[in-house]
């Protein structure tokens, strides 16, 4: 490389001689810039970078002429190699003298070129090739903070990337890099959509809102910080101010004011049902893996617990609400959407057949596997046919969720079982089939409506409702709900969709109810949930239906639901009509044979610990529903555990001493010793 | 008459604020946050009140906590803090929703008379200002970008029309 002085001085008189021929000059600052950036030292670079930039200022036709060729030379000075991710970013010369350029290029560069290729780098901005550089710089703190309480002015140079007052996130550099480029790139973009002189600006924000999303689907998944997603898309969103149309339209007999203002208003209705859609598409997508809370709050609502946010999840609940706010001030009736998004999960499930409609085996399971797939095909459909901008589905659901963190009210005032349960299916199936959907914020939401349906409608209601409610329909719900819930590593969320499972079990026909159980017991993949639903089981064998009046105006909802009387011994007890699941011979018999089939499986070389789990479950079960359970099937499930353990290799006996406990309580029950 | 004058907020001590005191004033309304980067805007519009109250302006404040929770305080707190902080006096109201379901019918009103950026009638932010005439008339809307002060010549201009 030729000495830093020489190369300035070059540089220098380029801007001077070359002044007519911009592609030279373009072609030399390449040059230049990746001689430097490959083979110069730290302070050579901010020199150049300080020099560059000082021209830049100094030259502004010279920016409106090459200034959008610029950027992408420019985000290549953010690397490793010149950034050290450990300190404050307002320390370094170099991305101050980035953000520098890039903010001149957005005052004096052609807008919409500008426009183009921010565009054009955002969907591009390289990740593994930094990542793979990066692999061994994994955790590392920066200090970044983003304000998004006033609007900018293009590029902020002192921006909140440089704020060292925000707690530590700890981030890889593959994300530091790419949140660095991507931050500078909306607010390039931002800025230089607002230069545009333009009678159709929306078809300069329309191709805005799609790379933007398409960024965030690109990146939403791999995130740490969900938060940098969600500020800048509402940054962009708020911020965002219609071009002004171009000074010097000429008005004629064919180009009238009335044509021009029907123009002026199409254009104005386009750009704000984008806003709507980014509005609405930038709240869910990046934060697809943030529980919104929705259904915790409630259930603490509903037990007169505190209801407690972590910091963590209390500064997304900020920005939900700044979304939520948005929506509001882009007109979008919140209510309204989310009573169409209601109507169209109707139009999906409302045709689901009743069971007797099988006319075998094969039908039922064909009709079974089809209700999990409804909700994937519509939105394939409905993604594959859409012609006009519309909202985010999910993006209406959670602003219903929202509405409620906010306000504490809700959002719709009644709300049937059968709405809440289509609702739920379609916007937790369609992740069955593709990740795409995957959204658990979306799920809490889901979840927090199942719950609002049984507790605020009367009991009765919400039988009959579920009683006539497709039997393919209902199990896909349990199945859904457990399924999810058994891989849900949050413990009080498990907790609560547990609660939420067996009151729903408590309100569906008991055949159904006592079907889906077993199902469980048979065929569920996950040991949790097979000893879960055993739990359960045990609870609904033992508690008995309330036989007070049920007339919903002369009692709470939540005096109606406590009769319920899950949980609650000695309410369940005061009455004794029937319990919710009625043990008799063909039921115990069933649950027998799956009991039956864990022995074996426990007792296999290569048997898990769920599966001793499951077996000490099923002792614990009959422990307690022993007085009720047939003694001959006890007899044969002691008999073969105790067969089975005579075979266990000493070492590994350890592993079976609660069995060997419980199996002994059983038997010291059979015999008559307790 | 105008619709504008059957209003009636409720003022930050409860009690209503009828509307049709203000016939024959030109009224700015703006509402109003505490901890809002636009807060300071807060000097200018005492600024133009202390300037043209003498002559028919009145000015009212609506605390809103909608945007960025930036108005978390009480009615009594949010009176202190103007009145310390920038010596207001002109009057402010009762904290109420500008937006969505719970807005109170004062911008219910204000939104359907004039709308904003892109035709849209939701309110964007803390201090966006509605221009009234003496006819109770929505004269024009103003971003918050806009600064007090440079609704000036308008206020002029509509304080010499004849009532």
């Amino acid at each position: 490389m030729e000495p830093i002085d020489d190369l300035l001085s070059d540089l220098t008189e380029a801007f001077k001689t070359q002044k007519e021929d911009f592609l030279e000059l373009v072609t030399l600052i390449d040059i230049y810039g990746e001689q430097i950036d490959q083979e110069g030292n730290y302070e050579e670079k901010v020199r150049y970078i300080e020099t560059l930039n000082k021209l830049l200022e100094d030259n502004p036709s010279v920016i409106g002429e090459i200034g959008w060729d610029l950027p992408k030379g420019l985000l290549k000075f953010l690397s490793k190699d010149n950034i050290d991710v450990n300190k404050r970013l307002g320390s370094n010369m170099i991305v101050q003298g980035v953000m520098k350029s890039f903010y001149a290029i957005s005052i004096h560069g052609e807008p919409k070129k500008c426009l183009l290729t921010g565009l054009e780098l955002l969907s591009s901005i390289p990740v593994e090739d930094v990542s793979k550089r990066d692999q061994q710089n994994k955790e590392e703190f920066i200090d970044e903070k983003e304000n998004t309480a006033t609007p900018g002015e293009a590029i902020q140079i002192d921006s909140d990337l440089n704020d060292s007052s925000h707690y530590g996130e700890r981030k890889n550099s593959r994300e530091f890099f790419l949140t660095l480029k991507a931050y500078i790139l909306f607010e390039f973009i931002g800025a230089s959509l607002k230069r545009i002189s333009t009678l159709f600006p929306s078809k300069y924000l329309g191709a805005a809102v799609t790379t933007i999303e398409k960024f965030v689907l690109n990146h939403g998944d791999s995130f740490e910080d969900a938060l940098f997603l969600l500020r800048r898309v509402y940054t962009f969103c708020r911020n965002y101010v219609p071009p002004n149309p171009p000074k010097d339209i000429q008005l004629d007999e064919d180009f009238t004011r009335e044509r021009l203002d029907k123009v002026v208003e199409k254009e104005s209705e386009l750009q704000v049902r984008l806003l709507r859609r980014l509005c609405t598409f930038g709240i869910s997508t990046p934060i697809k893996t943030i529980n919104t809370n929705t259904d915790v709050k409630y259930y603490c609502a509903l037990n007169h617990q505190k209801f407690q946010l972590s910091v963590y999840h209390t500064e997304f609940l900020e920005l939900f609400c700044r979304y939520y706010q948005m929506a509001f001030s882009l007109d979008v009736d919140v209510e309204k959407e989310f009573q169409k998004v209601i109507e169209e999960c109707k139009i999906i499930y409302r045709s689901v057949p009743p069971e007797i409609s099988a006319v075998n085996d094969e039908a039922k399971l064909v009709l079974e596997s089809m209700v999990y797939k409804l909700a994937y095909t519509f939105e394939v459909q409905k993604a594959a046919n859409e012609k006009n901008v519309g909202l985010d589905s999910n993006g209406v659901l959670l602003f219903s969720g929202i509405h409620y963190l906010e306000t504490n009210q809700h959002l719709v005032k009644r709300i049937t079982i059968t709405d809440a349960i289509y609702l739920y299916l379609r916007f937790t199936t369609p992740s069955l089939y593709s990740k795409v959907y995957y959204n658990v914020a979306v799920e809490s939401v889901s979840r927090y409506w199942l719950w609002y349906a049984i507790t605020t409608q009367p009991l009765k209601d919400v039988k009959t409702e579920l009683k006539n409610l497709s039997v393919f329909v209902t199990k896909a719900l349990l199945h859904v709900l457990l399924q999810k819930n058994c891989i849900q590593v949050n413990h009080q969320l498990r907790m609560i969709s547990f609660t939420l499972l067996t009151r729903l079990l408590c309100l569906i026909p008991e055949s159904v109810a006592f079907d889906f159980i077993l199902d469980v017991l048979k065929t569920c993949p996950f040991p949790l949930g097979k000893t879960s639903i055993l739990c359960v089981l045990k609870d609904l064998s033992r508690q008995r239906i309330c036989t007070k009046d049920n007339s919903p105006r002369r009692r709470s909802i939540s005096e109606e639901f406590s009769e319920l009387g899950i949980n609650d011994d000695q309410r369940s007890t005061q009455s004794n009509i029937r319990c919710y699941i009625q043990l008799n011979s063909s039921k115990m018999k069933a649950v027998h044979d799956c009991c039956v089939q864990t022995i074996r499986d426990s007792f296999t070389i290569y048997t898990k610990k769920s599966n001793i789990l499951l077996l000490l479950t099923y002792l614990n079960f009959f422990t307690v529903l022993r007085e009720q359970w047939e003694k001959d099937l006890l007899k044969i499930v002691y008999s073969m555990i105790d067969f089975n353990l005579k075979s266990v290799v000493p070492d590994k006996l350890s592993d079976y001493k609660e069995i060997i406990d419980r199996n002994e309580s059983l038997n010291d029950y059979l015999t008559g010793k307790k | 008459m105008s619709e504008f004058y059957k209003l009636a907020p409720i003022d930050k001590k409860g009690q209503p604020f009828p509307f049709d005191q203000l016939k024959g004033k030109v009224v700015l309304i703006v509402n109003v946050a505490s901890k809002c980067g636009f807060t300071p805007q807060y000097k200018e519009l005492e600024a133009l009140y202390k300037r043209y109250k003498d002559e028919g302006l009145t000015i009212i404040g609506f605390p809103c906590n909608q945007f960025g929770h930036q108005e978390p305080g009480s009615d009594e707190e949010i009176a202190q803090f103007c009145q310390l902080n920038y010596g207001v006096t002109f009057p402010i109201m009762k904290k109420i929703d500008v937006n969505g379901n719970n807005e109170d019918p004062v911008y219910k009103f204000l939104k359907s008379q004039k709308s904003g950026m892109l035709g849209l009638r939701g309110i964007k932010w803390n201090f966006e200002k509605f221009l009234v005439d003496k006819k109770g008339k929505v004269h024009e809307r103003y971003s918050s970008l806009t600064k007090p002060s440079s609704l000036s010549e308008t206020i002029e201009a509509l304080l010499k029309e004849v009532d």
